[in-house]
């Protein structure tokens, strides 16, 4: 655009100023390159978008039903914030607190920002729009904020990608067939004296606790 | 035979964007589904929650993971994609014999007959009659594992795994993302496959919105009223 452009004024300098057809298709050629450079634009400014402080995303938080937190994020409200909370617990502290201006978006925000590109499949620009957010400071807190909550998750228990103990093989197995067994009808559990499952229940809700440290790796 | 199942296997394919490097293109494009492509396997247990994945392998038919003790384990990709599941179900300290998982036809092999139940393919049943009633009735049970409820709606090799489905369901559908054209960079495709596995546990553990979790998670909570409560939990070693 910018060589064109210089082609252009260099062209006009050198013609006769008198000659109007030459002014008139220079110009045209000028305005082709500008509609041409605006079919280019494909990204947001800041200008085109909302308030952060007043963002679609922040009045969701503040008054958003829990349904629709839940239907939003995939998350209710009190795992939101744990994940926030992990999420800022992984964040490398400012050698200097007074270098650097003011981080653009907090924690729960930036969680949620991660929850939204994962669950969901719009484009960037969509996102931009929710979080009033320009594309490169969107794209850097994206791309930290995947990075910080994997590695915050990766170690909790509750998150954990682990095989099943040896105990926990047996619990699941005869749940399972016990399960297979009955098909639909869940009375036969009682009937046959199946007592597997609450120490499943035990197990598996409540392995974090009392458990966790058993998980094989 | 199907009592000691306590896993599911399934795997997936996930569209990326194409490298911009020769090698990797030729590396990441899968001819079977004509574009480039991951291989993704993971292991779901009944209460939803995911227990190993194996996940981000190149779509191609040569991936390095083919390059393992078990090359001969099976012919599909996603076979090729699990191996290192396959050593952890082989290991009999963390597998102890008896157990093993459920998992489609993909995965038939001689080798994991112990460690995976499958059900059979259709030109594989025997033609005599007697046998063939007998292998019908194991596949109806298989079907049954892995249908969950339900009977088998044709004798022919169409056989649904909503088990399966259902894991793989909730893990795409509550991670959209998943399913659009994941980026070439293979680490940071790594991470947003891994945040998308680890959230989905915690999902499944605190949020509760699973529909694996919510067909056995009933039978869980019927049990606490129980007798035997105190025996179970003396007998594994639980008191």
């Amino acid at each position: 655009m910018a060589s064109a452009a210089q082609i252009c004024m260099m062209y006009m300098q050198d013609a006769d100023s008198s000659d109007d057809e030459t002014y008139a298709a220079v110009i045209s050629m000028l305005l082709d390159l500008f509609r041409a450079s605006i079919r280019r634009r494909t990204y947001l400014t800041l200008p085109a978008l909302v308030s952060r402080t007043d963002s679609p995303w922040i009045r969701l938080l503040r008054s958003a039903p829990n349904k629709s937190f839940i239907c939003a994020t995939g998350f209710t409200r009190p795992v939101f914030r744990w994940l926030a909370a992990i999420l800022e617990a992984q964040k490398p502290a400012r050698a200097n607190p007074n270098h650097g201006g003011v981080r653009s978006i907090g924690p729960k925000t930036h969680t949620a920002l991660v929850l939204h590109f994962l669950g969901s499949m719009m484009q960037g620009k969509y996102l931009q729009m929710l979080f009033g957010l320009p594309p490169s400071t969107l794209s850097r807190y994206l791309r930290e904020g995947i990075k910080l909550l994997r590695t915050g998750l990766r170690s909790d228990p509750l998150a954990r990608i682990a095989w099943p103990s040896k105990v926990r093989h047996g619990l699941i197995s005869h749940l399972h067939a016990n399960r297979v067994s009955s098909g639909r009808d869940e009375t036969i559990w009682r009937s046959r004296g199946c007592t597997g499952p609450d120490v499943l229940q035990h197990l598996w809700l409540h392995g974090r606790h009392r458990h966790g440290h058993s998980e094989a790796r | 035979m199907f009592c000691n199942i306590f896993g599911f296997m399934d795997g997936t394919v996930m569209d990326i964007q194409r490298p911009g490097d020769a090698d990797l293109q030729e590396l990441y494009y899968s001819g079977y589904y004509g574009g480039h492509k991951i291989n993704n396997v993971f292991v779901f247990a009944p209460t939803g929650v995911i227990i190993a994945a194996e996940y981000n392998c190149p779509g191609t038919l040569f991936s390095p993971l083919v390059l393992t003790p078990f090359f001969d384990a099976g012919s599909f990709h996603d076979v090729r994609a699990s191996q290192r599941i396959y050593q952890v179900l082989l290991d009999d300290a963390k597998t102890p014999p008896p157990f093993k998982l459920a998992a489609d036809s993909g995965f038939q092999s001689r080798l994991m007959a112990c460690k995976i139940a499958t059900p059979l393919k259709e030109n594989q049943f025997s033609d005599d009659p007697d046998v063939q009633a007998e292998q019908k009735e194991v596949q109806r049970r298989i079907v049954r594992v892995r249908q969950a409820c339900g009977e088998l709606s044709s004798s022919k090799s169409i056989y649904i795994c909503p088990s399966l489905e259902w894991g793989m369901r909730a893990l795409k559908g509550s991670f959209p993302r998943l399913k659009t054209e994941l980026t070439w960079d293979k680490h940071h495709r790594r991470a947003i496959i891994e945040l998308c596995l680890l959230l989905h546990n915690v999902r499944v553990r605190l949020v509760g919105v699973n529909q694996l979790r919510n067909y056995y998670l009933p039978l869980f909570v019927q049990g606490q009223e129980s007798p035997d409560y105190d025996r179970v939990m003396r007998v594994y070693g639980l008191s």
